[in-house]
């Protein structure tokens, strides 16, 4: 989610000193793992929220945030990670989600890979349902068609 | 196709609708070819993506990262110390909150009774000022209005003076 590995490791770490202050407030009412997810993710979310105030969003992030591009993309036709090991297919995937804005990534993120339903991200997020419904979408979308570049890329070579 | 639709496509594809608006948007994409177009792209991506996030392994040796997390706790705990004794705590808590009220009222009514001796005495009141010559009592009694000047010598016995009437306050 942070698409940088020594702020990734910072963060993990910090999570488990989270983790060790907050032990007592761990009722076991989910896995203790789920809950230690919940803390890094957290972590995540405050980590890049502390970032993003110190950048200034540029048009480009703006036009991505609201889905300038995705909008006029056709949709896939071909499956463009077809015939890939998976080991590539995580690595082009993971390709394709560095180019994805901080908030489509977020959503993207929540959704896929921690298993979350929009309700539970909205509220992560502090946002609404349709925020995020329109942030995967437009997040799905560019994803889609980074992988077909990818793609291209490597039909190219 | 309009935005609200599209958003509805991909509820349906994420399990996010009610099972009647998930029939009737079955219903609507089996009819509407971009519909589907849409619903087989996100479909197939939702596929691609799932359980596929990237093995990241940390890159340096567990005992260094393990010993970063312990450092971190120790100081976190040495900057601010727990309140280790929990049972200890609610009846601090306890003492807090009726102990201190009760000791006040306590020292209330130890206050009063040390005063109330002096508020029981009788409200007359008697001084005494003696000197080499001649010593005088001096007797007050505010509740009458009297006050009573006594004069007498070295013997103790009264100085007759008709004058010493004149020492008698008659109250008003």
């Amino acid at each position: 989610m942070l698409r940088n590995e020594d702020e990734a490791l910072d963060v993990s770490q910090e999570a488990w000193v989270k983790g060790w202050q907050r032990l007592k407030q761990f009722q076991g009412q989910s896995e203790f793992a789920t809950w230690m997810t919940r803390i890094v993710i957290n972590l995540c979310l405050d980590h890049l929220r502390k970032k993003k105030r110190q950048q200034v969003e540029s048009l480009e992030e703006l036009d991505e945030e609201w889905g300038g591009a995705e909008r006029r993309m056709p949709y896939l036709t071909v499956n463009p990670t077809e015939g890939l090991e998976r080991h590539e297919l995580r690595k082009r995937i993971d390709q394709a989600l560095t180019h994805l804005s901080e908030s489509h990534r977020k959503v993207l993120v929540l959704y896929e890979f921690e298993e979350m339903d929009y309700k539970e991200i909205a509220k992560m997020m502090d946002c609404s349902i349709g925020t995020v419904m329109s942030r995967l979408f437009y997040a799905r979308r560019r994803l889609a068609a980074l992988l077909m570049s990818l793609k291209k890329e490597r039909d190219s070579e | 196709m309009n935005m609200e639709l599209q958003l509805k496509i991909q509820a349906w594809l994420d399990n996010e609708l009610s099972p009647k608006e998930a029939a009737e948007l079955a219903a609507l994409v089996s009819t509407n070819p971009e519909a589907q177009s849409l619903a087989t792209e996100l479909r197939s991506l939702k596929a691609m993506v799932h359980g596929n996030e990237s093995l990241l392994t940390v890159p340096e040796s567990r005992e260094f990262y393990w010993s970063k997390i312990e450092r971190s706790i120790a100081q976190a705990e040495k900057a601010e110390p727990q309140s280790e004794p929990s049972s200890f705590l609610p009846i601090f808590v306890w003492a807090r909150n009726w102990l201190a009220p009760v000791a006040g009222l306590a020292a209330m009514v130890a206050v009063l009774f040390v005063i109330a001796p002096v508020s029981s005495e009788p409200e007359y009141s008697e001084t005494e000022t003696p000197s080499e010559d001649v010593g005088v009592i001096h007797f007050k009694d505010p509740s009458s209005g009297i006050t009573v000047i006594w004069f007498y010598d070295q013997a103790g016995n009264p100085i007759q003076n008709p004058d010493s009437i004149d020492n008698v306050e008659k109250p008003e």
